[in-house]
């Protein structure tokens, strides 16, 4: 069998390579959009799945770490301690602050306060250090710190109190702002008002049902919400619903792209060489074989630009996270698969445009040559 | 045996007519020289007779088949299979080489025989440029190919529009021949359209075309 469609696009390898780098270019962009996406869907969720908290007991009316307002009196703690089925109780304290480093003000962090001695609410997620905190020492997002060039040992600023870099974490950016972990009585200090926090993490008893202890919890504290982990975790996703849309804008439009350098190329092909398709037709090649061939070619072109595209993505990203260190990037096979699957969409989509011109070549321009 | 015949074929491009009412009757074996100037309507009666161009009056019938009775696929279809073309700019796909050239019409007609596009190009001289790309062979060598083409689904039937159009002379009367004895050899109908007065001692039969019409 004769290999027409690779021929045929071999034979314009300048334009080739041009369609290959302008696929190449979007597949690169949505593969960074998606990585993005994850990495902050990963930075919003890890912190609630990997604590060791069956439960997450709020102010009635908030349900998420990232958008809601709650304060409870720390006495709740206690008295959800005492209920049956509630094998610890622990309070976390959440406030939004910025730090200053080297005389420089950083962005805006969530800083969480746990109790170092119950564990629960401490980042789970290590790269470096420990969560067992002493009075003013910090766990930092990793990010945060390569940003503004803070290792272990490192001391920062807040509200005026050193703090001594203790930590480092992963899976605690949120992009727009990531977390920093300090003792809850510490918090108690930044945030100036004594006896609130802001959460209590449950961690139900051996053999005890989460349900029942949630359904205890309500019944004895009708002014608070409590939530299972896994519910939690998905309001905390569902946080991101805003930063959808634009996402799926630019991938749409990523899309539209990729097609049409595609389409461009395509469509100038079989204008370039009208006169062999209508040779093609002449000595009997059907429409369907013809058909068959110019998506081919357009199929080619864009895997070929998705190898590319994700080539670049793997030699560019550790450049990017040098470049941008509060960046999150996450690329996951189901991701890649599913930028292939609309690249291979994509370009046989684009074939409709030459496809049209083809249909308008005829047998007989082949005696016009 | 009458293979192809064309039957008061008329053909007009708004108010020309540029083929007006010609009929004609080719058989097996048959080489016909259609000898015209520019102009004439001889490549306009090629294409009608070899169903790429519906008349605007008339029939062209082939081994008894009305084709300009088919729908556009069928007669794609019947083309593949039963009309050999050769081309006064040969029309070689550039990217393929000789051998491939050949093989994609036998592709075409999911013809699976590994040997006859090698066995063709023997036999037309150009089995050791069976390699070669277009851009590397003479005008005569790309003709040859050609040739082996236009043979390669054993048509009944071979159109050839200026076949030496393109070649020097000793070239042109060198590929003349070969297409005449291979189609005499094969029994294949062989019809030229020509301005070139050379190829009459090598047909069976000449017919001039002046204005659309038969002299």
């Amino acid at each position: 069998m004769v290999p027409m469609a690779r021929r045929l696009l071999l034979r314009q390898k300048g334009r080739l390579f041009v369609t290959i780098g302008g696929v190449g270019a979007t597949v690169c962009l949505l593969l960074f959009l998606f990585g993005v996406y994850e990495g902050v869907k990963d930075g919003v969720t890890r912190y609630v799945h990997t604590t060791d908290a069956d439960l997450w007991v709020c102010q009635r009316n908030a349900n998420n770490l990232l958008k809601s307002s709650s304060y409870l009196p720390a006495g709740v703690v206690d008295e959800i301690a005492s209920i049956d089925g509630v094998a610890v109780a622990a309070p976390l304290s959440r406030l939004f602050t910025r730090a200053t480093v080297g005389g420089r003000t950083t962005s805006t962090l969530f800083l969480f306060g746990f109790d170092p001695s119950r564990k629960l609410g401490a980042p789970r997620t290590l790269t470096a250090g420990t969560t067992e905190l002493r009075r003013h020492e910090i766990v930092l997002d990793r990010t945060f710190a390569a940003e503004y060039r803070l290792a272990l040992g490192s001391t920062l600023d807040l509200q005026g109190v050193p703090f001594r870099v203790a930590g480092l974490s992963d899976g605690t950016n949120t992009l727009l702002s990531q977390f920093a972990f300090v003792r809850g009585d510490d918090a108690e200090t930044l945030l100036g008002i004594p006896g609130i926090v802001s959460y209590c993490l449950v961690k139900v008893a051996r053999g005890a049902d989460a349900g029942a202890v949630a359904r205890r919890i309500r019944d004895r504290l009708p002014n608070v919400a409590v939530f299972p982990r896994d519910e939690f975790e998905q309001n905390n996703l569902d946080q991101m619903d805003g930063v959808l849309p634009v996402f799926a804008a630019i991938g749409v439009f990523g899309a539209l792209l990729g097609g049409l350098i595609v389409a461009l190329m395509l469509y100038g092909s079989v204008l370039e060489r009208r006169e062999d398709y209508a040779m093609l037709k002449a000595i009997g090649a059907s429409d369907l074989y013809l058909a068959g061939l110019v998506i081919r070619q357009a199929l080619l072109a864009s895997i070929l630009g998705f190898a590319w595209g994700a080539l670049l993505a793997g030699m560019a990203t550790p450049l990017l996270k040098r470049l941008v260190p509060q960046l999150s990037l996450r690329y996951t096979w189901q991701a890649a698969l599913a930028i292939l699957a609309g690249a291979v969409i994509v370009g046989a989509l684009a074939a409709a445009i030459p496809l049209r011109v083809l249909r308008r070549v005829y047998p007989a321009e082949v005696f016009r040559a | 045996m009458t293979v192809l015949a064309g039957e008061s074929l008329t053909r007009t491009f708004g108010d020309v007519r540029a083929v007006d009412g010609v009929s004609l009757r080719v058989a097996s074996g048959e080489a016909v020289l259609i000898l015209g100037p520019n102009g004439s309507g001889k490549t306009t009666l090629l294409s009608m007779l070899g169903g790429l161009l519906q008349p605007t009056s008339g029939r062209v019938l082939i081994a008894g088949t009305d084709v300009t009775a088919m729908s556009e696929q069928a007669r794609c279809d019947f083309r593949l299979r039963t009309i050999g073309f050769i081309f006064q700019s040969f029309h070689l796909l550039d990217t393929l080489t000789a051998h491939e050239n050949v093989q994609l019409v036998l592709d075409l007609a999911h013809d699976s025989d590994p040997e006859r596009a090698d066995t063709l190009l023997d036999e037309l001289g150009v089995r050791q440029r069976a390699d070669f790309l277009p851009h590397a062979m003479s005008g005569g060598e790309k003709q040859r190919v050609a040739i082996a083409r236009a043979l390669a689904n054993d048509p009944a039937i071979l159109l050839a529009d200026e076949p030496t159009g393109s070649l020097d002379s000793q070239a042109g009367e060198a590929t003349i021949r070969l297409l005449c004895d291979a189609a005499r050899r094969h029994d294949k109908a062989v019809i030229i359209v020509s301005h070139d007065t050379r190829i009459v001692p090598r047909v069976d039969r000449v017919l001039s075309m002046v204005d659309g019409r038969f002299a």
